[in-house]
């Protein structure tokens, strides 16, 4: 590597000393906005002298006097003559052509590397800052949802406010889920850390004919973000941006609303017993429901006096009375908090000949819908570059950002706010007076909760009435602190050396590092406070140190030959990756010895405490290059060579080539006069292959000591993953073909693409059984493959003077997605995802010979005429062991952006969509289970409720076919417990099994531009203003499924206890100065 | 300058290219790729300390614990109402068995560095018996299992029959007492201290377990290794001062009842009132047919009256059972308040079980053994192990007539006693009901769950994994198919003989 490393620097230095003999001018293209306007084409009048601009609009152009006359080309602007005078920097601005909608779109990829969208041979959408930032999303995943053609974004509630939202490419890929990586200016990171506010675009790539230059990261797929670095104008620019949203939780399950908690259909009557604390004899007589079941299967709830939870407990104004037993509908709506989002972006930039700055500052603060919860986040950004004189030029890319979340966010089975509520609650608990009495302790020191232990005829005292499962609410998110912190950093900063207008090497040192510390705090009063919640005091913390360093080299020669005919564009380079991690993570065991005393050492065992560490390396050097034939024929290609770390080193499979070539053909070239409505015509087609190494450390095989002694003596266990002494690396392949139309000037355009993936043999841990010795072995194994159809359509239907209207609309269709093989597996069959209960319900599987990500779990049993089959004797369902209800990835995805602009006003919406897609409901099961939800007291086809007896009237209607012969018709009633506890003892999944199919609207914005220049004294100071009402989630169009936001299912297989999904409206103002 | 030119493009062109010998320079990573957090071979003492750390919640198998109405459940009911149960005995095998394994392939092949941790030998030795305890505690749950070709990294292997299994088992105990020599004692042995003598008794005492085991399906075989066992010089179990028991540290290794009651609070499980009826002080209307056997206060946890233990009804329906909790808060929790401490021992194997053992075999006239003799030892080992033991209250239990084996029905009150003193070994008391029931007689009656149609399971189903992982295991489910119904978990093992 050294040898390499000083062959770059003396190409560096010999460059140096060639010095330009010509004159030389220097310019930058722009539109009337200051923007820069990208691969521009710059010639002499008169000769066939000519260059290229680049990304940036800035190109060098020599063999120029004073008095040459240079003609600026650029689709979609008017061309555009202008003399040079003695300056040699000139800045030029074009006008746009009337009623045009075409304009170059520059794709980024690996290394920073800019080409014009007209050239690129593969998918690579790209979205503008306007549109990814139609309201101020707090993540940027969520912002990409529904805008890009083949994603699929799996959202997450928005009360998680320690998470980011799952993006997923095109289908599945692998045995599990990949998601992309995402690129900030060429450096990789989480997209929890990126700052919408900053990004100027986004390109997404997808195949390995796209990403190959990023080699195996981006197996996934890239999201390519550039930030913004330049002012809107030459000079000085100053932008402020402010918004404000409230948060209301939006999609909550229907409930019944006619029956209490408890298991017992009576209330119960409170006989007074000696020995009990003396107060409860105010209570003696009077009517209880039970408090012990934290199921809802209790008293018809008529307003009939009974004893609440709270009035067992001295000290409120509630103490030793009755009150009427009444429903309350709304108690979950109630729980959540309106949350609040604030976001203020302050943006200062400078931009001159030679130079620009731009520093900005965002500060995010949100108070979360989960009591007790808020993020506040603080992100600098910085850019800039210098060019020192013509040839070199320095520049600095720099993100900080600091983030610190408080709350608890669990979202699994039984968690303490939806996974209650929705699982195991009673429906008459009233909200308000919970919020009100969350700090009530009884004269035991335990905290008072509406599930008790014992119930009070059965209790000796305050000792036995202590929380059983459950706290009250608000005192469980009061006692429960957990915090994290998360600083990041990441930039690069960068030297480019740029001989003349055709050559240029560029030298960039990359730093990832994030640096995260947490710890949770549980209260010493929450371990008294519940008999069976399994809570102890406790205290854990720790911290992980990330960093990744990139140092690259990457040489760049243009040029064009035969009078601009052949463009020729090539690019060569280098790169050492070095990742380090490290962790400590630390945890009390068995409660705390002092109450409250918050420390490790307060561990009443031994505490836990354990360590992480792990290093690796990859070298590569790469290659790219773009030929291209008089404007209508290019061929691209890209190769890269790396070298892992982690990969075999007995010197046959450390490397992995991956190699990618396309082409593209504007045939429009040819069409002008017989196809003149044709603007723009492409067709292209491209292959790539990209790597798949092993993980870090994957084919170690080795022992780790336990952490505890057991009398001195310490433990050792046989890891459970064995390794293939054979694991190698692999390569992914795709293939794609596409057509690009822009018809009447581009108003209307249309991109419409197939693609062809295949991943045959990566190394992964697989499944094997236990009699083996082993859980897994590390193998060559899985073989998928997906293929599809992506589409985008834009179109700008009205273009007038006041009143335009654009629209972008993307569609994804996955033809299949089949798992061919996954080697070693007898059943060929995988476990993908589980969740809670996972055995006894629906899973998700990859299956050999079916599309990714099978859900299969218990069914209701069918004849061969469909009919379902029942138990003779109870007349439940019969089990279906194996049923099979389809992948978990939904068929078809796609979205719409709409901009309408009349005058000063613009709205924007974005809408998005899915069909298809399974996923399976634990929250419904044990929703039904406990007699919370609406169908558990429905009212049956004799008009009655479903919870009075069989022999009354009620029951729940079944109609099926004797299990015994699965011919002899049953039409029967059965009583309500019995039928809603069977799907969790029987093991029946399929009616909480329910599409992913949804439509929503999920972006809104109205906003109106104030003409500050009409208004005196104002615009002295004010360049722009523009004040917008937002609203994210405003309206869900379509559901399939009635209890759950199909848009924010928190598992790939389903969810556990979901926390419930947020709508928000807000507003902003946008002054720029 | 067009040369410093072509020069510079030529240059970075080599750098393209690359020599051989920078390219294989850039696949070097010296000691990148080795994980710092592990170490290559195993510590076999380690293993060995690991596997038996396991052993003591191995004893409270609670799905066994249920079917022989050790326990009740008090508010979820369903495993003690027969929803099947698909078990994966997987975890078996990847975990203490491997273990067991591994420390038998490193002192194989690699004696010399073994031999730190005591002799190879003694190491061997060790590793089969603790190995054949563990295979004895899945085929007894499952039946046919995969045996003759696992731990042999291959996961797709043929299921064995369970009697060949028995065999070998049997074979293993035997020739590991043999294997035994003078060296060093196994590190790391914190059941019984390195003391070579204690564990030939315990495999010679497991061997007697086993021999009555079969006795429906092959008595000449068991009867032949009982007396075998019984004649080897080292002996079986014969006092409570030599139980094979399990003592905890405390601190970070807690006892599993105390860590279940006590720490985390739970209380699904209960003393199952099957148990007590038969065990508590005649007197209270809990039990009237008690029979003021004092080891019920060892048991369970004392009712507030504090003259009897309450046990909880086995196999109550949801409602049912939170109704009769909430009506009986004082229902006996498992294992007294005083015992269950986080250092208590839990006992593998006892001499009160080999007794009542060896009174089996006297009384079917395997060995010349006094019958009344050893029940009466099994008894009071019994009394003594759980410190209840007390000259007068266990005169009086000898002379009950549901006790004295002087009344008749000796093969009863055997296997009675045998299920009392397996206690808490649920899996055991479970395949002690099994034993006892079959071949014509009906030694041990427990009354299922209430509901129409309830029977007690006589194996444990098959988890889906294996199914999914072993095709073998289609054939063997099949095999195990009761009224249509695959790996069913009413179908009979091999030496549950009808």
């Amino acid at each position: 590597m050294r040898k390499f490393a000083s062959l770059f620097v003396m190409a560096i230095l010999c460059s140096m000393l060639v010095f330009a003999q010509n004159r030389n001018v220097s310019g930058t293209v722009t539109d009337a906005n200051g923007k820069a306007i990208p691969f521009a084409s710059v010639t002499i009048k008169g000769t066939k002298n000519g260059v290229t601009a680049d990304a940036d609009g800035r190109f060098t152009i020599k063999g120029v006097a004073s008095g040459t006359v240079l003609v600026i080309t650029s689709v979609g602007f008017d061309d555009r003559e202008i003399t040079v005078g003695t300056s040699d920097n000139v800045s030029i601005s074009l006008t746009p052509t009337a009623g045009s909608n075409l304009t170059e779109v520059v794709v980024t990829s690996a290394f920073g590397i800019k080409k014009s969208q007209r050239t690129t041979p593969y998918s690579s959408q790209v979205l503008k800052s306007d549109q990814l930032n139609i309201i101020p999303q707090t993540n940027v995943v969520e912002a990409l949802a529904g805008k890009i053609a083949g994603v699929q974004v799996r959202s997450q509630s928005n009360a998680k406010l320690n998470s980011s939202d799952f993006l997923r490419i095109r289908g599945g890929l692998s045995l599990g889920d990949l998601g992309p990586i995402f690129v900030v200016d060429g450096t990789v990171i989480n997209s929890f850390d990126i700052n919408p506010d900053d990004v100027e675009d986004v390109t997404v790539l997808k195949g390995a004919n796209a990403t190959a230059l990023f080699g195996e990261a981006a197996t996934g797929g890239a999201i390519v973000i550039t930030t913004k670095k330049r002012a809107p104008k030459s000079g000085i620019g100053v932008e402020l941006t402010q918004s404000i949203m409230a948060d209301k939780v939006y999609i909550l399950p229907e409930y019944q609303n006619l029956y209490a908690g408890g298991a017992s259909s009576d209330l119960i009557q409170y006989n007074y017993q000696p020995g009990q604390p003396a107060e409860w004899q105010a209570l003696d007589g009077k009517f209880f429901h039970d408090y012990t079941d934290d199921a809802s299967w209790g008293p018809r709830m008529s307003g009939q006096e009974y004893i609440p939870w709270y009035a067992w407990f001295p000290g409120t104004q509630y103490s030793f009375k009755g009150a009427p037993l009444v429903a309350q509908p709304d108690n979950n709506r109630d729980f959540w908090n309106t949350g609040v989002t604030t976001t203020t972006n302050a943006a200062f930039s400078k931009s001159g000949p030679g130079s620009n700055i731009r520093i900005s500052y965002t500060n995010q603060n949100i108070q979360g819908i989960i009591p007790n919860s808020n993020s506040i986040r603080h992100t600098l950004f910085m850019t800039g570059s210098v060019d020192l004189n013509s040839h070199f030029t320095a520049g600095v890319n720099s993100t900080y950002s600091t983030q610190r979340i408080r709350g608890e966010f669990e979202d699994g089975y039984a968690n303490n706010s939806a996974g209650s509520f929705t699982q195991w609650f009673h429906r008459d608990l009233d909200m308000g007076i919970m919020k009100e009495l969350r700090n009530l302790t009884s004269p035991y020191g335990a905290y008072a909760s509406w599930n008790l232990y014992t119930n009070p005829d059965g209790a000796a005292g305050y000792e036995d009435i202590i929380g059983n499962y459950w706290y009250n609410h608000y005192t469980y998110f009061q006692n429960q602190d957990n915090l994290q912190s998360r600083d990041r950093f990441f930039g690069d900063f960068y030297v480019q050396y740029k001989m003349n207008n055709h050559f240029n090497v560029k030298a960039t040192v990359r730093k990832n590092q994030l640096t995260t510390f947490y710890e949770n705090k549980t209260t010493s009063a929450l371990e008294k406070s519940a008999g069976q919640s399994g809570y102890l005091a406790s205290y854990r913390t720790g911290e992980s140190y990330y960093r990744e360093y990139n140092y690259e080299a990457l040489a760049t020669y243009s040029n064009t030959f035969f009078g601009n005919k052949l463009a020729i564009s090539v690019t060569g380079g280098a790169n050492v990756r070095d990742i380090e991690q490290k962790s400590v993570d630390m945890s009390t065991v068995n409660g705390l010895n002092i109450p409250d005393y918050y420390a490790i050492n307060n561990s009443v065992a031994q505490p836990n405490i354990a360590n992480g560490r792990s290093n690796s390396k990859v070298n590569s050097l790469f290659g790219s290059g773009d030929i291209e034939w008089n404007k209508f024929a290019s061929v691209t290609f890209a190769v890269r060579n790396d070298w892992y770390s982690a990969n075999p080193t007995d010197g046959k499979n450390v490397d992995l080539l991956s190699p990618s070539v396309g082409a593209s053909f504007i045939f429009s070239e040819f069409t002008k006069s017989s196809l003149p409505w044709l603007t723009f015509g492409k067709l292209f087609g491209s292959w790539g292959r990209k790597p798949r190494p092993l993980n870090t450390y994957q084919n170690n095989f080795g022992y780790s000591t336990g952490q505890f002694l057991w009398n001195g003596n310490f433990l050792m266990g046989t890891p459970n993953t064995a390794v293939d002494p054979d694991l190698i690396g692999s390569t992914v392949t795709t293939y794609e073909a596409g057509i690009d139309l822009r018809f009447l000037k581009g108003r209307l355009g249309v991109n419409i693409l197939y693609y062809n993936e295949d991943n045959d043999g990566e190394p992964l841990n697989i499944p094997v059984s236990g009699v083996s010795g082993f859980t897994s072995i590390a193998k060559n194994s899985v073989h998928v493959k997906r293929e599809g159809i992506e589409v985008q359509i834009n179109a700008s239907p009205v273009k007038g003077k006041n009143f335009s209207w654009d629209v972008t609309k993307t569609f994804g269709y996955l033809i299949k997605n089949p798992v061919i093989s996954i080697s070693g597996v007898a059943s060929g069959r995988q476990l993908l995802a589980g969740g809670a209960f996972g055995t006894r319900f629906a899973r998700a599987f990859q299956e050999v010979g079916k599309d990714w990500g099978q859900l299969i779990g218990g069914g209701i049993k069918r004849n061969t005429e469909g009919l379902m089959v029942l138990n003779a004797t109870t007349g439940q369902y019969v089990r279906d062991l194996d049923k099979h209800w389809g992948s978990v990835i939904p068929k078809t995805t796609g979205g719409l952006i709409n901009t309408f602009t009349y005058k000063d006003f613009v709205m924007s919406f974005s809408l998005d969509y899915q069909i298809g897609g399974k996923f399976f409901s634990l929250s419904e099961m044990w929703g039904n289970f406990s007699g919370l939800l609406d169908e558990t007291a429905a009212t049956n086809d004799k008009g009655k409720n479903v919870r009075d007896a069989v022999a009354d009237g009620g029951g729940v209607h079944v109609v099926g076919v004797s299990s015994v012969d699965e011919k002899t018709p049953i039409d029967r009633y059965i009583e309500a417990q019995d039928y809603f506890h069977q799907f969790y003892f029987n093991q029946v999944a399929e009616p909480f099994i329910h599409d992913l199919t949804f439509v929503k609207v999920r972006e809104a914005s109205l906003g109106y531009r104030i003409p500050v220049k009409k208004i005196g004294g104002i615009s002295k100071y004010v360049n722009g203003a523009t004040f917008s009402v937002i609203a994210r989630n405003p309206w869900i169009i379509h559901r399939e499924s009635k209890n759950f936001d199909p848009s924010e299912i928190s598992g790939v297989q389903g969810e556990d206890g979901q926390l419930p999904g947020v709508r928000s409206f807000g507003a902003s103002l946008k002054l720029s100065f | 300058m067009k040369l410093i030119k072509i020069t510079s493009i030529a240059l970075l062109a080599g750098f393209m290219i690359a020599d051989t010998g920078c390219v294989r320079k850039l696949g070097e990573f010296g000691d990148t790729n080795l994980n710092p957090g592990i170490v290559a071979e195993p510590i076999t003492a380690a293993l060995f300390t690991n596997v038996l750390s396991a052993t003591g919640g191995e004893i409270w198998s609670v799905t066994g614990g249920l079917y022989a109405q050790h326990y009740s459940e008090t508010q979820y009911t369903e495993a003690s109402r027969y929803a099947r149960q698909q078990l994966d005995f997987s975890g078996y095998y990847s975990g203490v068995l491997f273990d067991c394994q591994n420390i038998i392939n490193f002192n194989t092949a690699n004696p010399e560095k073994a031999a730190a941790y005591g002799s190879n030998a003694n190491q061997i030795a060790t590793a089969r018996i603790l190995k054949a305890w563990w295979y004895l505690r899945v085929v007894d749950a499952w039946g046919n299992v995969p045996y003759s070709q696992a731990l042999k990294y291959e996961g797709v292997i043929p299921y064995d029959d369970q009697q060949a299994i028995y065999t070998d088992l049997l074979k293993e105990l035997k020739e590991a007492v043999a294997q035994f020599d003078g060296g060093p004692a196994f590190q790391g042995d914190i059941l019984l201290g390195g003391d070579v003598t204690k564990w030939k008794k315990f495999a010679n005492s497991l061997r007697v377990i086993m021999g009555l085991r079969i006795a429906k399906a092959d008595a000449t075989k068991g009867k032949a290794e009982v007396l075998d066992a019984l004649a080897n010089p080292a002996g079986v179990l014969t006092s409570y001062t030599e139980d094979v028991k399990l003592a905890y540290p405390g601190g970070s290794f807690l006892n599993p009842f105390y860590n279940y009651y006590n720490i985390t609070q739970r209380r699904d499980f209960a003393l199952s009132a099957t148990l007590t009826e038969f065990m508590n002080p005649v007197t209270p209307v809990w039990a009237p047919n008690g029979n003021n056997d004092k080891r019920v206060f060892a048991y369970g946890s004392a009712s507030s009256a504090g003259t009897y233990v309450k046990g909880f009804p086995y196999g109550l329906t949801r409602t049912d059972a939170v109704n009769w909790s909430n009506a009986n808060v004082d229902w006996a929790r498992v294992i007294s308040n005083s015992l269950r401490t986080a250092t208590m021992p839990m006992p593998l194997l006892t001499a009160s079980q080999v007794w009542l053992a060896r009174a089996q075999a006297a009384q079917m006239g395997w060995t010349a053994e006094n019958a009344t003799t050893a029940y009466a030892n099994g008894i009071e080992q019994g009394w003594r192990q759980w410190g209840v033991y007390n000259a007068v209250d266990l005169a009086a239990y000898m002379l009950d007539p549901d006790i004295a084996l002087a009344g008749g029905n000796q093969m009863a009150k055997i296997f009675r006693q045998r299920w009392i003193a397996a206690y808490p070994d649920g899996q055991e008391a479970w395949d002690i009901w099994r034993e006892a029931n079959g071949n014509g007689n009906n030694y041990l009656v427990l009354t299922p769950a209430p509901g129409a149609g309830l029977a007690i399971p006589r194996r444990f189903g098959i988890s889906q994994t294996q199914f999914d992982l072993n095709p073998n295991t289609q054939a063997v489910a099949a095999a195990y198919t009761v009224s249509g119904e695959a790996d069913s978990q009413y179908a009979r093992i091999w030496w549950d003989k009808q």
